[in-house]
């Protein structure tokens, strides 16, 4: 019987921050399991300890320049449970109004330009070519429309709260400045533009759906498991914690509710996180069930299985749309770009009913008060998935203890299983034997990870507990030597 | 381009990352001074839609930090075509100036002259705090890239 191999990929290109990934064969040379390892530590929670709660906003939201809004908003929800103030209404809906902007961007970034490469190029394709550059050159006005989507989110976010987004606009107990009118109908200005540019990529979707890309639905990451998020009074889909939301949902692949309503204040109760010795990056599970069977994914597919409607028309006919070809409950990661592009929809459609009520450019947008409680917890929803915020502070408002749980984070168990299950379909005993691998299998193992569309740039803490392994392998695959230390 | 072109500064970096914020720095002073010639954008990383903004500027100058310079160094970014960009490309985190530069190229056919003030750094740990080497270098180069404005403006 031949020794084990471990075949690495590192390192994966075009998710944000850093990570690697390897590939155990057994003896027989077939797949055992593959792992998506990330080495990245970043330990921002400690950092925070000492600092006012009030700069938490500020500080959360450099922690990443990807997703800086969905921190600095979640910031500013746990700043007011601090404060224990209701905010006024319209800073609540300005504060939608920019988390729409933010999840706009982010989907934007994910499928124009980081995974349209996959698509529209092929699997074969040059690893050169597969990428912006290539994507200019197959379909160059699918390129120029991503960066005009994301630059209208981002415009969006730039009216709202300045260039500076990091200056923290969000804050605890509302937002510093309340929108203008000329700003709000610049902002409604873009809007025609950005419907079109969405449902171009739509449409140029769900064609390949429906020919070349049929074997992906079953073999990237297709699988049972939970589903977690928030969820909207009516059953809406929703993606902030305020007055519309109803709490959050855990599913099960079969549609069935397993926790309904539950609280951000209680999410230690039902959320549990499991460490792993090859990754810094932890597995969060649904405690009830445990760490086997108890894994979950969240982000816009988790969102758009949990909710019964978006609750606007265009979506919510793409949503009937995607039920069709992945059923009530989509258990297909690779719809995680579908579910992107309904989401972008959403957010659009949100949007005009936003700018459309009078309320949004009151002059009332934040609300005053001393520190009233020492431990809260805000939650909501960043483009990737479920966000958690917990601030434990003193009297003073001094932080003394800070937890994140980052949606990157609870899709890891989701992220290995699609790994593993590509490796197991592509990588073939005899494969295995030889010493160069088809760059088809690798861009495929790739793209795997790329429809979770993992930031890491903020996903890795728990300073000073984080164990780290370092294996070193020979040319032809053998472990030679392997160290680890907690 | 347009007559209004105007020169652009993009200072890179996150300033909760000790010396990887010194980028981001130099250009907010810069855009805290009384240059108006210029438009100055300050960001964590670069991202494609920056292309939008080179599109329409005369000319772009890069702020950034670098463990690989000894001093602070101005130098041109040579034109690269897609291919040779496409070498680099790691859109998202990785994005580099080299590739922005070839996007506005192939997306926008327009490439105007590009330079990169790169920042001795050293220390990349949590917190604002600058190295010493990196402050003083920070210093010297926001006088650099004040005297670039002045040149291209």
């Amino acid at each position: 019987m031949s020794a084990s191999r471990i075949i690495q990929i590192d390192p994966v290109t075009r998710i944000e921050g850093h990570a690697k990934i390897s590939i155990h064969l057994d003896g027989a040379g077939r797949v055992k399991i593959a792992r998506f390892h990330v080495t990245e530590y970043r330990g921002f929670e400690k950092f925070c300890e000492g600092r006012p709660f009030t700069e938490m906003a500020a500080i959360t939201a450099r922690i990443c320049g990807i997703c800086p809004v969905s921190h600095l908003l979640t910031a500013a929800h746990t700043g007011d449970k601090i404060l224990s103030v209701a905010i006024p209404p319209a800073a609540e809906k300005l504060r939608r109004l920019m988390n729409l902007a933010q999840i706009t961007q982010s989907h934007a970034l994910s499928f124009f330009h980081l995974s349209s490469p996959d698509f529209l190029l092929g699997w074969n394709s040059d690893p050169l070519r597969r990428n912006i550059f290539g994507l200019i050159a197959a379909n160059p006005e699918l390129a120029r429309s991503g960066i005009r989507l994301r630059q209208f989110g981002q415009g969006v976010i730039e009216t709202l709260g300045g260039r500076k987004i990091h200056a923290a606009w969000a804050v605890p107990g509302g937002v510093r400045t309340p929108l203008t009118l000329e700003n709000r109908d610049a902002i409604r200005a873009g809007l025609p533009e950005a419907f079109r540019v969405v449902e171009q990529g739509l449409n140029v979707f769900k064609q390949l759906l429906d020919h070349q890309l049929q074997e992906e639905l079953t073999v990237f990451g297709h699988f049972p498991s939970l589903f977690m998020g928030l969820v909207g009074h009516g059953d809406r889909w929703e993606h902030t914690n305020g007055v519309s939301c109803q709490g959050l949902r855990v599913m099960n692949s079969d549609g069935q509710i397993l926790a309904d309503a539950v609280q951000e204040d209680d999410y230690a109760d039902f959320l549990a996180e499991a460490v792993q010795p090859w990754s810094y990056l932890k597995f969060p599970y649904y405690r009830p069930l445990g760490p086997e069977t108890g894994g979950y994914r969240v982000g816009p597919l988790a969102r758009l299985n949990l909710c019964e409607r978006i609750g606007t028309e265009r979506a919510d006919r793409e949503l009937q749309d995607m039920r069709q070809r992945g059923g009530r409950v989509v258990t297909a990661s690779f719809l995680y770009h579908l579910a992107r592009l309904i989401e972008i929809l959403a957010c659009l459609e949100q949007m005009e009913v936003l700018l459309d009520d009078p309320e949004i450019c009151s002059s009332h947008v934040r609300a005053s008060a001393e520190v009233n409680c020492l431990e809260a917890v805000g939650v909501s929803e960043a483009p990737r998935g479920t966000l958690f915020h917990h601030y434990r502070v003193d009297s003073n408002g001094l932080i003394q203890k800070v937890n994140l749980i980052i949606a990157t984070g609870q899709n890891n168990g989701a992220m290995n299983r699609t790994i593993t299950q590509i490796a197991q379909h592509y990588l073939t005993p005899a494969e295995t034997q030889a010493t160069r691998l088809d760059e088809a299998l690798l861009n495929r193992i790739e793209a795997g990870i790329r429809c979770y569309d993992p930031c890491l740039s903020c996903s890795t803490h728990a300073a000073g507990f984080m164990p780290l392994q370092v294996r070193l392998f020979s040319n032809s695959g053998e472990l030679l030597e392997e160290r680890a230390r907690a | 381009m347009t007559e209004a072109a105007r020169p652009l500064v993009i200072g890179i970096g996150n300033v909760l990352r000790g010396d990887d914020g010194a980028g981001y720095r130099v250009a907010e002073a810069l855009s805290n001074g009384i240059n108006h010639c210029l438009e100055v954008i300050t960001v964590h990383q670069l991202t494609p839609e920056l292309v939008l903004y080179i599109g329409s500027a005369s000319h772009v100058l890069f702020v950034d930090a670098s463990v690989e310079q000894m001093w602070v160094v101005l130098k041109p970014i040579a034109a690269q075509n897609a291919t040779t960009s496409s070498a680099a490309v790691g859109v998202g985190h990785t994005i580099t100036p080299n590739v922005l530069m070839a996007l506005a190229q192939v997306l926008y056919h327009h490439c105007p002259p590009a330079w990169e003030l790169l920042i001795p750094a050293q220390h990349w740990g949590h917190g604002p705090q600058l190295s010493g080497l990196t402050a003083e270098a920070c210093s010297q180069a926001l006088l650099m890239a004040k005297a670039w404005g002045h040149g291209h403006a």
